[in-house]
């Protein structure tokens, strides 16, 4: 597992580079002097360190040091050393014409028998001259000779367009450095100067990789480390670098493969995060960084997510929870539950189904207000509802007169009567024709109140809307004055009309057989003209009301937030929704104001409603309109990138994205993100170019755990720590490390499928291992 | 006030429907609504009126003001009988009118506005 950083300087002399520094300076170089160097790498922490001596390889040296740094007397002493490394700096001279170059041969070391090779190849291609150097063929058959996994590093002393200065560089000595580089020949460059690296970094700025530089001390006279000697103006000058890795070979590679991952890490973390988990009493260390949990199906990797999320309500939960129990499972440091962030791909996924990535207590979304909507369509059904309704009445009315005849006959026109007669008056029975006004009066004083007190207004608004509530107030109470009048005058003339009702009863009983005929004729006339009455009341009362479709209404509310819009959109929202409208309610060809206006009488209105009939037919009307308004209430909600106006796509892969994209901009006080198979539904493409980046955002800002099958997050995420799990009957087996440790590579191309693919194209350019 | 003065402003005087009833030379009974004669009635001390077209006689429409023009006298003795008949139905638009046009009077918001200011 990786949670430091190392110092290597992989550019030490010792000796045996005698033949080309005649100064004499390698003089002491030499393993006698060992405590001398070892003192002076501990004090400047540097933990992985080669000698690269000139064309030479001292494979006692090697091993003696190699032996002696591994003493525990040794380790206590220098508790900053724990390994070096084989390392040839090479005179090589790779095209016709050219400058020498000084190219550093890492070796690996795996047992004696390779040093033994790389002295044996080294001496058989002995050069003796100091001046002289290998040229390419001979540089490659020696290492392909050497036979083993090797990183070269080339020395550039100067910017690659100067062609002055700066010796041994490899810009004086091939026509096409970047191609060397391109094709993985050259790992990497050994620059000293800040000054240089920035200059080389613009040269590069096109080249298609990162490239990290390394730098060494180039020191001869250990005890002057880390100067190259007594008389080096040391000023300015890195001598080594810092990776994320191992103190090894394969660390090494590591960090030449994924510079953005193993370079420029931070040195010291200030957020909380799991230190350890612990499986049947063995403890298994996390990294503050990306650790992944790898395994077959069923190995308990969920569990573990179920245990860290402290989730053991759901069914899923409570299995794990025994699963976990079985196993002893515990959590150090403990009480870390709130700063942890969970989130599973199957919810996302989950959640998207339903209508948004995101769960609902997370409040991205700016709620809508349906209520003019709602009540514009309410309004306009209600109108053309009574409209319909009153077109009936009128043809009731007007059916009625039409039906009605009245013959007047002198006869009783002048008869005397001997008692008198008295019409109730059965017009003004309980039609109050101001009721219709003060109903719209109403509704407009509630509107303009409701306005008013909106917080939007300044005072001086305020005050103006003061003015109108108190006028429309006025007005309205002149309405309610005319309601009122009339229907005091409805009570009283009902009272009176039910007293001559008794009176015409009492005095029918006592009028003789004429007086009769004359009262019914008086009654038949003024009913006739009743009638008639009544027919210009509905007429008045109840005319057609010219309504037209609500306009459009825009039903959409947009978030801005951290490079997203967040949008929801009704279904209603800027739609010319009548036909829709029609479409819901009425049948096929009253689907129109024209055909509707037509509609005379109850069983043809109950007709043209769609699933309706006479009986039911307002009811039904009014269910469809409810219907109509929750259907087109609906919300869909969208994301789009600032500045962009393309939806992100509807895939659950780019749901997904986003998902993380903003996970990783927003400042979520959670310094602990576990996701459990975040790869579900993305294409390895997008896990290559999206997924991937994301989370290296992360690196350094937060501790990540992720549960994956996939061996491409493993890889080139370049996760700082892998779990492997296996439950064996029930018992979670264990194996961890970062990735160049011992086992963990092969376990992954093992276990993952794609896995050895994945580390195919990451090794490709590094031997054969 | 300016919304309301706008109102009052867009609202029309009530249009005036004259209603006249005729006792014609031959005796027909006519009812001729501002000069158009829209019914004609042979009656004689009986008449018999249909609802609907009585109605259909005041070319109704909302917010008209009725007026009923006086019945002219001036008639040939013989038709005496036939003219009592046409008062009589004088008498009975008289009602009806009075009553549509309080309804009408009723109904109008003018007066509102105009009490307002």
């Amino acid at each position: 597992m990786l949670n430091s950083n190392i110092r290597v300087d992989l550019h030490i002399h010792s000796r045996i580079s005698e033949y080309k520094e005649a100064d004499g300076i390698v003089e002491d170089s030499v393993f006698e002097n060992i405590d001398v160097l070892l003192t002076k790498l501990n004090e400047n922490k540097i933990s992985l360190f080669g000698f690269s001596d000139h064309n030479r390889f001292d494979k006692n040296l090697f091993k003696e040091v190699k032996e002696y740094i591994e003493l525990e007397d040794t380790k206590t002493k220098y508790p900053h050393v724990k390994n070096l490394l084989p390392v040839i700096e090479f005179d090589v001279i790779f095209e016709e014409d050219k400058k020498k170059c000084h190219v550093l041969a890492v070796f690996d070391y795996k047992s004696d028998d390779n040093l033994d090779d790389i002295e044996r190849v080294i001496e058989s291609n002995k050069l003796t001259n100091s001046e002289q150097a290998y040229e390419r063929d001979e540089f490659e058959k020696i290492i392909r000779d050497i036979g083993q996994d090797v990183i070269l590093i080339a020395a550039q002393r100067k910017s690659l367009d100067n062609p002055r200065g700066g010796e041994n560089s490899l810009s004086d000595s091939v026509d096409d450095i970047y191609e060397f580089l391109k094709v993985g020949y050259i790992s990497t460059l050994e620059v000293q100067k800040s000054a240089v690296q920035g200059m080389i970094l613009k040269n590069l700025v096109d080249f298609p990789r990162q490239i990290n530089f390394v730098s060494g001390s180039d020191c001869h006279q250990w005890e002057y480390y880390p100067k190259h000697s007594k008389n080096e103006n040391f000023k300015d000058k890195n001598y080594y670098f810092t990776v994320k890795a191992q103190p090894t070979f394969s660390g090494l590679v590591m960090a030449l493969t994924s510079p953005e991952s193993r370079f420029d890490r931070a040195e010291t973390i200030n957020y909380p995060y799991i230190q350890s988990i612990s499986l049947n009493n063995q403890e298994i260390r996390l990294s503050h960084g990306i650790n992944t949990i790898i395994g077959e199906n069923g190995s308990g990797k969920s569990t573990i997510v179920y245990g860290l999320l402290e989730e053991t309500n759901t069914k899923d939960g409570k299995y794990a929870k025994k699963i976990l129990a079985d196993n002893k499972f515990s959590v150090y440091p403990s009480g870390l539950s709130s700063n942890i962030f969970g989130v599973r791909q199957s919810e996302i996924i989950n959640n998207s189904k339903n209508g948004f990535i995101f769960s609902e207590k997370e409040n991205y979304f700016q709620r809508i207000n349906h209520q003019n909507f709602e009540n514009n369509i309410m309004e306009y059904s209600n109108k053309l509802f009574n409209n319909i309704s009153n077109n009936i009445d009128i043809e009731t009315s007007l059916k009625q007169i039409s039906n009605l005849n009245f013959t007047i006959d002198l006869d009783f026109e002048d008869r005397q009567q001997y008692y008198i007669q008295i019409i109730a008056d059965r017009n003004l029975s309980d039609s109050n024709i101001h009721q219709k006004r003060l109903i719209e009066i109403n509704d407009i004083l509630i509107k303009i109140i409701k306005e008013s007190q909106n917080d939007y207004y300044d005072n001086e608004s305020g005050a103006i809307w003061l003015k109108i509530v108190s006028e429309v107030s006025n007005l309205r109470n002149k309405i309610i004055k005319k309601y009122k009048e009339r229907k005091g005058e409805i009570y009283v003339k009902n009272i009176i009309s039910s007293g001559i009702n008794d009176y015409t009863t009492d005095i029918n009983s006592l009028i003789g057989v004429d007086d009769k005929k004359t009262s019914s004729y008086n009654k038949a006339k003024n009913d006739f003209k009743s009638l008639i009455l009544n027919h210009v009341i509905n007429l008045k009362t109840k005319s057609w009301e010219d309504i037209n479709f609500p306009n459009k209404i825009n039903g959409q509310s947009t978030k801005p937030h951290r490079g997203y819009n967040f949008i929801k959109i009704a279904r209603y929202s800027d739609e010319d929704l009548s036909e829709l409208f029609y479409e819901k309610v009425f049948k096929k060809e009253y689907r129109s104001i024209e055909k509707l206006k037509e509609i005379k009488d109850e069983k043809k209105f109950a007709e043209s409603i769609l699933n309706a009939n006479e009986k039911n037919y307002e009811e039904t009307y009014k269910s469809k309109i409810s219907t109509l308004i929750k259907e087109l209430k609906e919300e869909d909600t969208y994301i789009q990138k600032a500045g962009e106006n393309i939806y992100v796509g509807s895939t659950l892969g780019e749901q997904s994205l986003v998902f993380y994209d903003y996970m990783v901009h927003e400042e979520k006080e959670e310094s602990i993100i576990i996701i459990d198979q975040p790869e579900d539904n993305i294409s390895n493409t997008k896990i290559l170019s999206d997924l991937i980046k994301k989370f290296s955002l992360f690196r350094d800002q937060k501790q990540i755990i992720l549960v994956t099958h996939n061996p491409m997050l493993v890889v080139n995420l370049d996760t700082d720590n892998v779990i492997y799990l296996q439950n064996i009957n029930g018992k979670l087996m264990h194996k961890s490390g970062c990735l160049e440790s011992e086992g963990i590579i092969s376990l992954v191309a093992k276990t993952m499928d794609g896995g050895v693919e994945a580390l195919e194209r990451r090794y490709k350019i590094y031997g054969r291992s | 006030m300016v919304g309301l003065k706008l109102l009052k402003g867009d609202i029309k005087f009530m249009e005036e429907v004259r209603i006249r009833i005729e006792l014609a030379d031959k005796g027909q009974i006519k009812i001729i609504n501002n000069d158009e004669c829209l019914l004609e009635i042979n009656a004689d001390s009986k008449m018999t009126i249909n609802g609907e077209e009585i109605f259909k006689t005041l070319n109704y429409s909302t917010n008209k003001k009725y007026v009923l023009e006086k019945l002219d006298d001036n008639h040939d003795e013989a038709l005496k009988r036939k003219y009592e008949a046409t008062q009589k139905l004088h008498k009975f638009y008289e009602d009806l009118l009075s009553d549509i046009n309080k309804l009408n009077l009723d109904d109008d918001l003018t007066r509102s506005i105009d009490e307002f200011e």
